[in-house]
């Protein structure tokens, strides 16, 4: 203690001398406007860079908080980005102008959203297997449809799940028509390329061109009329000569499809009792 | 006692007499600085510092130069011991050595006085002015204050001694 004390008796001049030449500089500094104003103006600079200076290393300090939170936001960010990107996909690939006319055709037709869990894509007898079930609702020949247009007719049903018979099965035969001239035939499957099918008794004086697209006809209960089946790519005659048989470019991406929708068509009941009263009817006419 | 005498009337004189006096509009002596040198090398340094500030904003009030004259001096007395050991004879072993030309010899009194006009010239033209924009009126200014400041310092000491 003594010796600071000494050592502050000692120095004390210099103490004095800063008060000293502090108080002169206040004087000058307020006195002379031109003196004050460099002062202030090298004052501000000196402030500048020494805050400039305390600014950077406060945030060198903070950085390892800083490198916390954008690794957290960073995470946030990406789940974000990921969820956005599906819904993204969902709104891009749903409101094709294919679907919205699916859509539009299906008004008044309930629909039962599916998810494959099975498929086939290469054989002759290729099927689909579907999560939903009679439980669900579904019953046989229903119509099954996707975002590119049909898919094809519910075949088999068990409690939960349904097996379809696509359009790429060989046994599948959907009415089907030509858009704008209402000429129809029948879609069938040959084999092969899983996007091609052929729309066979189409008559020769129709006029139909390469481009044109193809829908259902709805002369069935199953499809309602003017669903998108695919656009006609190749016009030729039918091998037994009589009529057009044409070449058709599926909408249905089957190799890509997740999930589709089961068409339950609400006056169904009431068209298959009216058709077996018809089919009772032929018969007992014929008898 | 005797350095408050000659501090009061260095004043009256600086005030009345040498403030009026403008070497060609460009020098002032400032001949009140004589008590500063005064101070002998055992001197407290605190008194001379306190003796300087006060005769600087005695002369500021009356120059109207607001803190200019008051840092000078402040710096001239802080820096005065140093000045006069350096001029000291060395084997010179006494405390009170009080500095006079015939302590110090008119040689190492000139040189003592020179260089504590030369200080306190620089330092008051460069604070006043505060910028070397004008550099050939900032020199001439510390040249003709400079020597008036020394010739004064002289023509005293001449007047003490002989007086002693």
């Amino acid at each position: 203690m003594n010796t600071l004390l000494n050592f502050i008796k000692k120095y004390f001049y210099w103490l004095l001398f800063i008060i000293l030449e502090v108080i002169s500089m206040i004087i000058l500094f307020r006195g002379y406007n031109y003196q004050g104003s460099v002062w202030f103006t090298s004052a501000n600079s000196v402030a500048g860079t020494v805050n400039s200076w305390y600014a950077d290393a406060i945030a060198y300090i903070n950085l390892k908080n800083i490198n916390k939170s954008l690794t957290r936001e960073n995470i946030y960010l990406q789940k974000q980005v990921a969820d956005l990107r599906q819904a993204l996909d969902k709104q891009t690939t749903q409101p094709s102008a294919n679907e919205r006319v699916v859509r539009d055709s299906l008004k008044d037709f309930s629909l039962i959203p599916a998810n494959i869990v099975s498929n086939s894509l290469y054989k002759d007898n290729n099927y689909i297997i579907i999560d939903k079930g009679e439980s669900d609702g579904i019953s046989t020949d229903m119509g099954v449809v996707g975002g590119g247009g049909i898919v094809g007719i519910v075949f088999l049903t068990g409690p939960h799940y349904s097996l379809i018979m696509p359009t790429i099965n060989i046994n599948s035969n959907i009415s089907c028509r030509i858009r704008h001239s209402n000429y129809f035939g029948y879609l069938q499957w040959t084999g092969g390329g899983i996007n091609t099918a052929y729309l066979n008794d189409i008559p020769h004086y129709a006029h139909v061109k390469v481009g044109d697209y193809v829908e259902t006809s709805g002369y069935s209960s199953v499809f309602p009329p003017g669903i998108f089946v695919g656009r006609v790519t190749m016009i030729h005659n039918a091998p037994d000569g009589l009529s057009l048989q044409l070449k058709v470019n599926l909408g249905t991406d089957f190799s890509r499809l997740t999930d589709v929708c089961v068409i339950s068509c609400k006056n169904r009941p009431e068209i298959d009792m009216i058709s077996s009263q018809f089919k009772h009817f032929g018969i007992q006419e014929q008898q | 006692m005797k350095q408050l005498l000659w501090t009061t009337g260095l004043l009256i004189v600086q005030i009345l007499i040498l403030n009026h006096i403008q070497i060609y509009g460009y020098g002032t002596p400032f001949a009140c600085i004589f008590p500063i040198l005064l101070f002998s090398l055992d001197s407290p340094r605190w008194k001379i510092l306190l003796l300087g500030f006060t005769i600087g904003i005695i002369e500021d009030i009356f120059i109207n130069t607001p803190g200019v004259t008051a840092a000078t001096f402040t710096a001239l007395a802080m820096i005065q011991p140093a000045l006069l050991k350096a001029v000291s004879p060395r084997d010179n072993d006494e405390k009170d050595f009080s500095p006079s030309a015939r302590n110090l010899g008119w040689g190492n009194y000139i040189k003592y006085t020179l260089s504590a006009c030369l200080i306190v010239s620089i330092l008051f033209f460069t604070l006043e002015t505060f910028s070397f924009f004008n550099y050939i009126k900032y020199l001439i200014s510390i040249g003709s204050t400079w020597l008036a400041t020394f010739f004064f310092i002289m023509a005293i000491e001449r007047v003490r001694t002989a007086k002693i």
